[in-house]
């Protein structure tokens, strides 16, 4: 058998090579003292990398980072604020029915002030929403207005340009905002990078 | 504690890449702290200790970047990285690495570790100081399983060379 690459070599002290190889590899290093070096010496290389001491860590390294650590603060999700304000709700209420049924309310008096209450603050409710509405009608109305203004500016201003002068316009248009969108995002993704 | 487990690794595989033991400690706070303010993005799916070294890999990184250091960077590619290893098994030299007593040969392969590439370096570590596996070295560095193993064997055989070139007492 001739001698072995290094690659078989590394593989061979790895233990990674096949149990046949492997077999083959051992009966060479019985007869050639030249790949018995070899492998004992980096053998030796290794083992004395591993033995090497380690880095001494000094006995408050560990505390003078939890005296640098803050508190991570509580992460605030949508169903925490729809629960705390169901329970603030539901507290509230308790305590109103508390509070009427120790003032001598009966229990049907209750119900029915808190049904006119319940329906008086849904009908003001409703006249709000269709205030809302109306403005946002409104403000649809204006940009629309706007934008016809805008599109009879456009025909005025393109009935002086040429047509040609008018596809390279919108050619360089194209080009300034591809270019300035790829800019963007190799600033957007150099930003990510460092943040790794 | 998370601290206290990994101290030691972080700081032998900081300590190795930044060569100046005030450094290391300070960048292994630093990156613990790191660990610590995003450990809502780990996913348990991984192992923690390949999330680590990877947030401190990236962390040594972002060092060299700001500081603009030349030298061969850890997330770039050695020269011909692939299957580049010599073929042959070496040639009659005398067989240095068995002449010495350990403790000062270990004193010439920290000098010899010293001057590994980078990229060279970090590998050596994680494999035979931290001994991490080629699959989680692969992960950490996004590399092939292969890329891996090829850069270790070219750090070993590297190291030996350097070790060989160094002046040994008679």
């Amino acid at each position: 058998m001739a001698c072995l690459n290094l690659k078989r070599l590394y593989s061979y002290l790895e233990g990674e090579l096949e149990a046949l190889e492997k077999k083959d590899f051992e009966a060479h290093l019985a007869s050639c003292s030249k790949c018995r070096d070899a492998v004992e010496e980096r053998r030796r290389l290794v083992e004395a990398v591993r033995a090497l001491p380690p880095f001494e860590v000094p006995a408050d390294f560990a505390q003078k980072i939890m005296d640098r650590i803050s508190p991570l603060p509580a992460k605030v999700t949508l169903f925490s604020w729809l629960a705390a304000a169901a329970a603030g709700l539901a507290t509230f209420v308790v305590m109103l029915t508390a509070a009427a049924l120790l003032a001598g309310h009966s229990l049907s008096q209750l119900l029915l002030g808190l049904s006119r209450f319940t329906w008086n603050n849904i009908q003001s409710l409703a006249f709000f929403l269709i205030k809302i509405a109306k403005y946002i009608l409104l403000v649809f109305k204006i940009l629309a207005q706007i934008s016809r203004e805008i599109i009879e500016g456009f025909k005025v201003l393109t009935s002086f340009i040429g047509p040609e002068v008018q596809i390279i316009f919108v050619c360089v248009t194209f080009i300034l905002i591809i270019t300035g969108g790829f800019l963007w995002s190799r600033k957007l993704s150099v930003e990510k990078d460092y943040e790794k | 504690m998370i601290v206290r487990r990994y101290q030691q690794p972080i700081l032998n595989y900081i300590g190795r890449m930044v060569r100046e033991r005030e450094l290391a400690l300070d960048f292994s706070q630093e990156v613990f702290l790191k660990v610590y303010a995003s450990l809502r993005s780990y996913r348990p799916q991984f192992k923690f200790s390949t999330w680590l070294f990877k947030i401190a890999s990236n962390f040594i990184i972002d060092h060299w970047r700001k500081k603009k250091i030349l030298t061969l960077s850890i997330d770039q590619q050695p020269e011909g990285d692939d299957d580049c290893l010599p073929v042959q098994v070496p040639d009659d030299k005398p067989t240095v690495v068995r002449q010495y007593e350990l403790q000062e040969l270990q004193a010439k392969i920290d000098a010899a570790i010293d001057k590994l590439p980078a990229s060279l370096r970090e590998l050596f570590v994680w494999r035979h100081i931290n001994g991490l596996s080629y699959e989680e070295m692969a992960e950490i560095k996004g590399l092939p399983l292969g890329t891996i193993k090829n850069r270790i064997f070219q750090a070993k055989e590297m190291l030996k060379t350097l070790l060989e070139e160094q002046p040994w007492p008679a």
